[in-house]
């Protein structure tokens, strides 16, 4: 192991004991066979083996079916608005760093409608996890294609086949400057579970592709199980331009970690910049008599 | 007819006003701020106006300062002195400047005259330029000569002018500073030859108890903007979460959270847009920290979907919409109050939501507070709808106490203990209508508390849930959160209106925003002509308080409704709230603010037809 500074998940306190169907919460209602369950299971296996405390883990989420996923885990969740899970995620671990955040959002969610989001967040190395479910289609409206849809794949909304060229989620988060970036496949929930707990334990912005098929109007499934390979000792994780070759121009489809890297994060940055960040060290927001001499301080330059 | 309004007004127009004129990069705005610090400095009350092109470089800009000794309400109006620093600035301002009033420009190097000078104003040629250039090789200190020179013709002291330089220009070096202030020096040696028989300018009103507690000068008062108040106003209201996205006429408050925040245990993030802002706000609310952003009118149309989400899923959150004129990009460095129908109904479906608007400089800082109060306590997005001429405009004010400006911080963390016995799932019930439509809102990190929230409609629980009755139920409950704050209100209307003129008037004046300054002159200008006005300004438009408003509007026989919009939006408003009576829309759309003597004429013209 390298001597990676890492992110400590909150605990449990002793005594307490959390079973996996402790950590469930209302019945999901993907359909039978949906990935997405794949990618349920492997968070609860990670949640229990480090009993987690789930009131110290939120779950962000946007539009579609991966939307209703903080519902499916006992923790606090938001499921917000289309495309904005990040800027949400960012808020809440900006406001309270003491939580762990994990941002969840499909093909659709994250690289259509809340795309510009996504290189800020990377770039702003904000401490969060964000597990993209990529299922190459829009499931929840139906089967329309996605930016990551294939070109010349039929679907109602592209009759003639989809014209675009699709995008490159790893790549493009490695060039923006991800500090963790990984893909996994919800068939392989082992793999994935140490994936995930990899991810909750690197300390900045993670970023974790999951393959995860739709059975239901985009079955990719074996397909998928046929390219799926994971990484093995010979992939450096700390050489750039490996995972940038990795991403682009591997045979099939590579899982695993392509590449990590620590940095400072967003609140290391603002904490070692700003004039006086005791407080925001400390984490202590109000303080009655120190508020108002900070404010009368304040008052005084307008005089 | 309006002519002769004009000229009362003036006759009877309190304190004395300068206009800067010239172009941007001349030092228009140096030269402004310059003055209205000095004139605190120096014990007077001071307000002030601005406009400038949207460029950064070139276009003509001015700065007005009014003055008196007692309080002012607002800086708009004629001019008794203008100051040009170019011949464009002669022809754009001189017909701003009071009949008899004064018009000083930089002197002609050849000795020339200005083309078409208007006869009934003493205009002096005045060689700031050519004093500038030969005795300090720098033209563009000119500003400090006029300034020098203004100061002498005031028979004001100089060396508050100084101080300011050293504090405006000390980062720079010691040598811009001592140009700056042998500029001012030259300018009032030159103002004794070239001033004379001008007379002291300045006259003001006698001293009265008005200025009582505040007429300590230096130490008790303060040059503040609409901007920077409501920047106060926030953190002293318990912000500690910041996000927004430049934009004019918002970004110093960016810049002043950015600045300030981290002293406080608060955190500022510029985003990659507004969307981004409020959600991330909302996201800082969600984790129980109070949180804000600011934008103007195109900002907001951008923030439309999280108003709703905030609405949906009940959270607390503060938005400034600074406004500017539109639609669309519009005019970014005119002002309008062209926003309200936004703020007040943008968005799909039914989302009820807190629309508060500060009347002045003064206000900004104290609306900036309870908009955190009234968004903790109603868990629900909170719009504070200011103006570019609110937030740009300087004004001398008392200095609050800083403890007397914090408030306590209701943001969630209700004690959950034992709420989420009975409960589904270990869920807690975080949309359980206590009965005035708000409800328990455990904060994450409480074990006792944990729940999901939503954009969807959703049960008790946070759980979606599209039911016919639940919808309905929720809708309601929604509702209700708003109309506990309209009985609290209407219970007590002083909190969130403002009231001026003479009780029994037959004429009132209604309207919202900055345009209460000028409302309040003019109902005062009107007193002095035999006319009785009274006027009544909302601060809270959304929920209106109805039967406040509907008590003011009875008694009078024609209500006057200045608007800088040009559909008349708070008229229709009123109308769509039932508000009866005769109701006359007065709007102003140049991307100016109204003047006293325009909303004079207007209330002389009702008061003859009636």
């Amino acid at each position: 192991m390298s001597m990676v500074k890492t992110s400590a998940l909150p605990r449990l306190q002793d005594g307490v004991a959390m079973t996996p169907a402790d950590y469930k919460g209302i019945k999901p209602i993907w359909c039978p066979g949906c990935g997405d369950y794949g990618i349920l299971n492997a968070l609860i296996q990670v949640l229990t083996r480090n009993q987690v405390d789930p009131a110290r883990l939120a779950i962000v989420s946007g539009i579609g079916c991966s939307g209703r996923f903080p519902a499916f885990v006992k923790s606090y969740g938001f499921h917000g608005v289309h495309g904005r899970v990040l800027p949400v995620a960012t808020g809440l671990k900006l406001a309270r760093p003491d939580l762990t955040v994990v941002a969840v959002g499909g093909d659709g969610d994250g690289l259509a409608i809340g795309m510009g989001h996504l290189p800020h967040a990377i770039r702003r190395n904000v401490d969060i996890t964000y597990l993209l479910f990529d299922n190459h289609i829009y499931g929840l409206t139906k089967g329309q294609p996605s930016p990551t849809t294939e070109v010349g794949h039929k679907t109602h909304a592209s009759p003639y086949g989809v014209s675009e060229y699709p995008i490159n989620p790893l790549a493009m988060a490695l060039v923006a400057g991800a500090t963790f970036v990984a893909r996994g496949f919800s068939s392989h929930t082992r793999h994935l579970a140490d994936l995930i707990e990899a991810a909750l334990a690197h300390r900045g912005f993670s970023f974790v592709q999951i393959m995860t098929p739709c059975v239901t109007f985009y079955d990719t499934y074996k397909q998928w199980k046929q390219q799926a390979w994971e990484l093995g000792e010979d992939h450096d994780p700390s050489d750039f331009q490996a995972a940038l070759r990795l991403a682009t121009e591997a045979e099939g489809m590579p899982i695993g970690i392509f590449y990590r890297v620590e940095r400072p994060t967003l609140m290391d940055r603002l904490v070692a910049g700003a004039k006086d960040a005791a407080r925001l060290q400390s984490g202590t927001r109000y303080d009655r008599e120190a508020d108002a001499r900070q404010i009368d301080a304040l008052l005084q330059r307008y005089r | 007819m309006a002519e002769a309004v004009k000229a009362l007004t003036i006759a009877r127009r309190r304190g004395m006003t300068i206009r800067v004129a010239g172009e941007s990069g001349e030092g228009v705005i140096t030269a402004g701020e310059m003055l209205t610090w000095a004139l605190a400095r120096a014990g007077l009350w001071v307000t002030t106006f601005r406009t400038y092109p949207a460029e950064i470089k070139g276009g003509p800009c001015m700065f007005q300062v009014r003055f008196d000794r007692k309080p002012l309400d607002s800086p708009t109006g004629p001019a008794d002195v203008l100051i040009a620093f170019n011949d464009e600035a002669i022809a754009l301002h001189q017909h701003a400047v009071r009949p008899g009033g004064v018009i000083l420009y930089d002197r002609h190097d050849d000795g020339s005259e200005p083309a078409g000078l208007r006869p009934d104003v003493t205009a002096r040629a005045v060689p700031f330029g050519k004093v500038a250039l030969e005795s300090l090789q720098n033209r563009l200190a000119k500003n400090m000569v006029a300034l020098g020179a203004t100061y002498a013709a005031m028979d004001l002291p100089l060396d508050s002018a100084k101080e300011f330089v050293a504090r405006r220009f000390g980062s720079k070096g010691e040598s811009v500073v001592s140009v700056n202030v042998r500029a001012l020096e030259l300018g009032y040696e030159l103002a004794r030859e070239q001033l004379a028989g001008l007379g002291r300018l300045a006259e003001l009103s006698e001293e009265d108890d008005t200025t009582a507690g505040a007429s300590d000068g230096a130490t008790g008062r303060m040059v503040i903007s609409g901007n920077q108040a409501l920047s106060i106003g926030a953190i002293a209201g318990g912000c500690r979460y910041y996000a927004g996205y430049p934009i004019t006429p918002a970004s110093d408050i960016l810049e002043f959270m950015a600045a300030q925040l981290p002293a406080f245990g608060g955190v500022t993030v510029q985003t990659e847009d507004e969307m981004a802002a409020l959600a991330s706000a909302l996201g800082a609310s969600f984790g129980g920290v109070p949180s804000m952003t600011a934008t103007s009118g195109p900002g907001l149309s951008l923030m439309v979907e999280l108003i709703g989400l905030g609405v949906m899923s009940e959270l607390p959150v503060v938005i400034v919409d600074v406004q500017r004129a539109g639609p669309s990009t519009g005019m970014p460095t005119k002002t309008e109050q062209g926003d309200l129908n936004l703020a007040v109904y943008g968005g799909h479906g039914d989302a009820p939501r807190i629309v508060v608007a500060p009347v002045s400089v003064a206000d900004c800082l104290d609306v900036g507070r309870r908009a955190f109060q009234l968004a903790g306590r109603y868990q629900t997005p909170v719009i504070v709808l200011s103006e570019l001429v609110l937030a740009q405009r300087t004004e001398s004010l008392p200095v609050p106490r800083g403890a007397d400006l914090v408030l306590d911080v209701e943001w969630g963390g209700a004690d959950a203990d034992g709420k989420a016995n009975g409960r589904l799932d270990g869920y807690y019930p975080r949309y359980v209508d206590a009965g005035d439509g708000v409800s328990m809102r455990p904060l994450p990190g409480d074990p006792a508390g944990l729940h999901v929230i939503t954009g969807l409609e959703h049960d008790e629980y946070g759980h979606p849930n599209y039911e016919p009755e639940m919808h309905r139920r929720m809708s309601d409950k929604r509702r209700r959160k708003l109309e506990a704050l309209q009985r609290e209100v209407e219970a007590n209307p002083g909190t969130w209106v403002e009231r001026f003129g003479r009780e029994g008037a037959r004429i009132g004046l209604l309207g919202w925003g900055a345009t209460y300054g000028a409302a309040k002159e003019a109902a005062e200008l009107a007193e002095q002509l035999g006319i009785a006005v009274r006027g009544l300004w909302i601060k809270m438009l959304s929920p209106l308080p109805t039967r406040t408003v509907e008590a003011f509007v009875r008694d009078l026989d024609v209500v006057i409704v200045p608007e800088v919009n040009a559909s008349g939006q708070l008229a229709r408003y009123l109308e769509a709230n039932g508000i009866r009576g005769n109701i006359v829309s007065m709007v102003k759309y140049e991307g100016l603010p109204f003047s006293a003597d325009e909303i004079l004429a207007r209330i002389v013209e009702v008061a003859k037809g009636s």
